[in-house]
């Protein structure tokens, strides 16, 4: 986690990064997001300013002290701890649950994906799978859950590896339209006539009992100190109360238990990807010819790593029938679980467990936003898939590695050597970029609003994605503007 | 020593971090101490309604006490699910035309003194969805109930949590015969599809004779519904030579009606949504075979047959509404609403809206001042709908009861002239879902 190479030197150490502001900016926007609009629960809103104002000045702490940047993962952390406390209901609890469940299922597919490069879009059929399997067996036959969860995702673990022998035959696109199978003939598989009696056809099947708090766990969150109700219940008759008390301790209850499992597979995750395992699968990425020459066995690799990807989304799958206490077909189809997932993670970032967790949160609260942002104009609420697609077009062409990839790589940005530049006004290329898309942001952002904000919205965009060499072409150009008085044609004699 | 000055720091973390927690939680603590206290005497106990012999039903309605989630003496927050996007997006204008109506109301000054506060969740006709965008309404927005949910399916997949929140879901845009008895926090709102699929197919019996006929249908609740009357209303008067089935987010049915076509059926019942089935019709048309086609309600109107581009002359259909193609003074009115306020061309889906819209303003109108989640299922049992009320447009006077959970029964055979360009239908004939059990 260290740090090497002490580039931040006096004062500088003490003033948040590039990659620090970014988070915090974050951070604050979501901050408004939960309490700007819906609610106006201050009290919740200034706690997280609060907290985020203190592990801020803890990240500086640790900065000085131990010289390491990634102070806010200790923010994350913290928050996500924090979480049901921060939410402002049961409803936004359960957001919650469902992103650490789903963060999961993305470390499994950054197993395949991002470390061992085999393309899979069949992970919805392994998540359907076991959310399936553990439906089955508690509706059908009545197993109690938890063995019935083991019994999904061991399930699903065997079936990963049967998914994963198209991977030895196939590569690239091949493996990926072969894998696509399985997430399109899953949901036909259980509309079939012949077992409707088990998967309930397109009605889906339903969890009667969630999972309820044991006896002192459910004490305690349910103490009135501890137990958080909506704004709106707050004036309500005790009885009412109490029943919002027992909803939070359940709905909290649930988060915990998700958010062990996801820290277990965070840890895991990022274990692995430094092991002897992660390595080879590394290796069968990058180059499988000599990776086969230096005697891995890319075989057994390719599988096995289709098999921990299947583990965890067969955990994820689990868990997310447990959470969401419903599974029909159409959950489990291509876009919303197969594709999707995979876009999200290339969001956040491939091949770090970070990535996967950012990928989790956008893939859950992406589209939240999106449609919070969406109702303010009738026309951006019937363009919300496509600004969807804006912004993953604008993560992937300037974001190549990521959230996640670009957050650390800013980290190693220096504020000084920027303000140094600055000062002697040497204009490099990225800065002449970034200046020039602001302002043309900003300008086509304001002839939007005025007529129509969304197609202002769609311009800046596609300003934003436009090649780099470009704009900064336009901006020296602009810049050499006032030197054309002074211009002459060459002279035979002057070329080089 | 560089591993000890990382532990303490560690130590020194993990405590200031606890800090804020425990900050957070003792805040709350006041917070609800003093909340209570100012507001135990403001609104009392969830509790069934007691019924007292002597006192008649407009009385006793006052005393009914209950949640009143979602309930300010100046706005009731109303919630419902609609298919924005996706396969059954044609009925978003619905929704999009009761909002209209509810406008209008607010700006009159609301119902009992409240405005009516609509908000609605697009759940793309996808269950899973459903139990999303629903569980976003009951316990984000707090709504008061859902109203007009629409499907059977996204319906189905909710109800059980609706049940356990105690939140009343009414006038469910959805002709399962299920919502009759589910309880008495659910009711639909139009004839179930088996009564439909009944008349449907007794009227395919009288006309028909001694033919072969084939089911199309979606494959879920409210198909399977409808699959069940026709057959029971065909009985043994018409040979079935097949059933096809199609999902509900598929684009295209043709080749499912093409194989009943070759498998000899010269009539064909249809329970489908707009888009397929009007995109169907055409392409059925395009390879020149003929079929007397009898379709459910959920595709009768003249958008399907504008949709449809003249291959819908001739479909039967059942229905609860008249047209927007009917000249009659009370189409017009509800039509001319619409064109003030801004609809350029309303549509059948208008005339469904303003009925729906009507039913829940009576509701609500009826249940007066003391609106909670017990009251308005009291008003909704035993003072709203009892006879002599009836909502524009719609053929009969709606009833409910307590035994009685169904609100439209009374429907028509109609039939589409393209020639004319409306529907052809004799009210003199309006069939009773009573008519049609055997």
């Amino acid at each position: 986690m260290k740090m090497t190479g002490n580039y931040r030197q006096g004062i500088e150490r003490f003033i948040p990064s590039p990659a620090e502001a970014v988070v915090l900016a974050t951070l604050l926007f979501f901050t408004w997001y939960l309490y700007g609009g819906t609610g106006n629960d201050v009290f919740a809103g200034l706690s997280t300013f609060i907290v985020v104002a203190i592990a801020w000045v803890l990240g500086v702490a640790i900065r000085v002290a131990l010289n390491d940047m990634r102070w806010w993962l200790l923010v994350i952390a913290l928050l996500l701890v924090m979480a049901p406390w921060l939410a402002l209901n049961t409803f936004q609890i359960a957001v919650m649950t469902e992103v650490l469940v789903f963060s999961l299922l993305l470390h499994g597919l950054n197993v395949v994906t991002g470390l061992t490069g085999q393309m899979s879009l069949g992970h919805g059929a392994l998540v359907g799978l076991s959310a399936y399997a553990v439906a089955i067996l508690v509706d059908h036959w009545d197993w109690p859950l938890l063995p019935a969860m083991a019994a999904a995702v061991a399930l699903t673990f065997a079936f990963g590896f049967a998914l994963g022998i198209p991977a030895l035959r196939l590569a690239g696109p091949y493996l990926a339209i072969a894998t696509v199978a399985a997430a399109l003939v899953f949901p036909l598989v259980l509309k079939l006539d012949s077992v409707q009696d088990y998967t309930g056809g397109v009605q889906g099947l339903r969890l009667h009992k969630q999972p309820q708090p044991p006896g002192f766990i459910g004490g305690f969150l349910e103490n009135e100190s501890i137990a958080k109700i909506p704004e709106q219940k707050k004036f309500a008759p005790e009885e009412v109360q109490v029943k919002e008390r027992q909803k939070f301790a359940q709905a909290t209850y649930l988060y915990f238990l998700c958010f062990g499992v996801a820290a277990i597979g965070t840890f895991a995750a990022w274990n692995l990807q430094r092991s002897r395992f992660g390595r080879a699968f590394i290796a069968v990425r990058d180059a499988e010819v000599a990776a086969t020459s230096m005697g891995v066995n890319t075989a057994l690799y390719k599988v096995t790593a289709f098999g921990i990807s299947a583990l965890y989304a067969g955990i994820a799958g689990a868990l997310l029938y447990m959470v969401v206490a419903f599974v029909a077909p159409e959950s489990f189809d291509l876009f919303n679980l197969s594709i999707n997932p995979i876009a999200y993670l290339v969001i956040g970032g491939l091949a770090a467990p970070g990535g996967a967790m950012v990928g989790a949160f956008g893939y859950k609260w992406g589209p939240e936003v999106i449609k919070k942002i969406a109702r303010t104009d009738t026309d951006f609420d019937k363009l919300q898939g496509a600004l969807t697609g804006l912004m993953l077009i604008v993560v992937m062409t300037r974001m190549p590695q990521g959230v996640w990839g670009s957050l650390t790589r800013l980290n190693s940005f220096s504020w000084k050597a920027l303000i140094n530049e600055t000062k002697a006004w040497v204009l490099s290329r990225t800065i002449a970029y970034w200046l020039a898309i602001a302002l043309g942001v900003a300008v086509v952002i304001a002839i939007g609003a005025w007529f129509a904000p969304v197609w202002g919205v769609f311009a800046a965009g596609l300003l934003v994605v436009a090649p780099q060499d470009a704009w900064a072409g336009v901006f020296l150009w602009l810049r050499s503007l006032p030197a054309i008085g002074r211009r002459r044609a060459p002279a035979p004699g002057d070329a080089r | 020593m560089k591993w000890h000055r990382k532990t303490w720091m560690l130590a020194l973390l993990a405590i200031i971090a606890v800090l804020p927690v425990l900050g957070i939680a003792c805040g709350d603590d006041d917070d609800d101490d003093c909340c209570a206290h100012a507001t135990t005497a403001a609104t009392t106990a969830d509790g069934s309604p007691t019924k007292a012999a002597t006192k008649s039903p407009a009385d006793e309605i006052a005393n009914i006490k209950g949640d009143t989630t979602g309930v300010t003496d100046k706005e009731v927050k109303i919630g419902s699910y609609y298919a924005k996007t996706g396969p059954a997006a044609t009925y978003n204008t619905i929704q999009l035309a009761w909002n209209i109506y509810f406008d209008e109301v607010n700006k009159k000054g609301g119902i009992a003194g409240r405005q009516v506060k609509l908000i609605v969740e697009d759940d793309g006709y996808n269950p899973s969805n459903t139990v999303n965008v629903v569980k976003k309404l009951v316990e984000q927005d707090q709504v008061f109930m859902i109203f007009n949910g629409l499907g059977t399916a996204t319906s189905s997949a909710v109800a059980e949590y609706l049940k356990a929140q105690g939140v009343p879901s009414l006038f469910i845009a959805s002709g399962a015969s299920k919502w009759a008895h589910s309880g008495p926090t659910f009711i639909g709102i139009q004839p179930d599809y088996t009564t439909e699929g009944a008349i449907l197919g007794k009227e395919m019996a009288d006309k028909h004779k001694g033919k072969k006929y084939g089911i199309l249908y979606q494959n879920d609740d409210f198909g399977k519904d409808g699959r069940e009357g026709i057959k029971q209303g065909a009985g043994t008067a018409l040979t079935l030579v097949g059933e096809e089935t199609y999902e509900a987010n598929a684009a295209d049915i043709t080749s499912q009606a093409l194989k009943l076509i070759n498998a000899g059926a010269e009539v064909i019942g249809v329970y489908s949504t707009p888009t397929q089935f009007a995109g169907m019709l055409k392409s059925v048309k395009a390879q020149g075979k003929t079929v007397a086609w009898y379709a459910s309600s959920t595709t009768a109107g003249s958008a399907v047959a504008k949709l449809a581009e003249g291959a819908m002359d001739g479909v039967f259909s059942a229905t609860y509404l008249p047209d927007v193609t009917d000249p009659s003074p009370e189409v017009q009115k509800v039509i001319q609403f619409y064109k003030d306020h801004g609809v350029a061309n309303p549509n059948v889906y208008h005339l469904v809206a303003w009925a729906w819209a009507q039913h829940l303003e009576r509701l609500l109108t009826v249940t007066g001042k003391n609106l909670n989640r017990s009251s308005i299922i009291y008003a909704l049992e035993n003072l709203a709908f009892q006879g002599d009320w009836k909502a524009d447009l719609v053929f009969k006077p709606s009833i409910v009861t307590k035994d009685d959970h169904k609100v439209l029964e009374a429907m028509v055979i109609q039939k589409w002239n393209e020639a004319a360009g409306k529907f052809e239908y004799d009210l003199s004939k309006v069939v009773d879902s009573e008519t049609t059990k055997r």
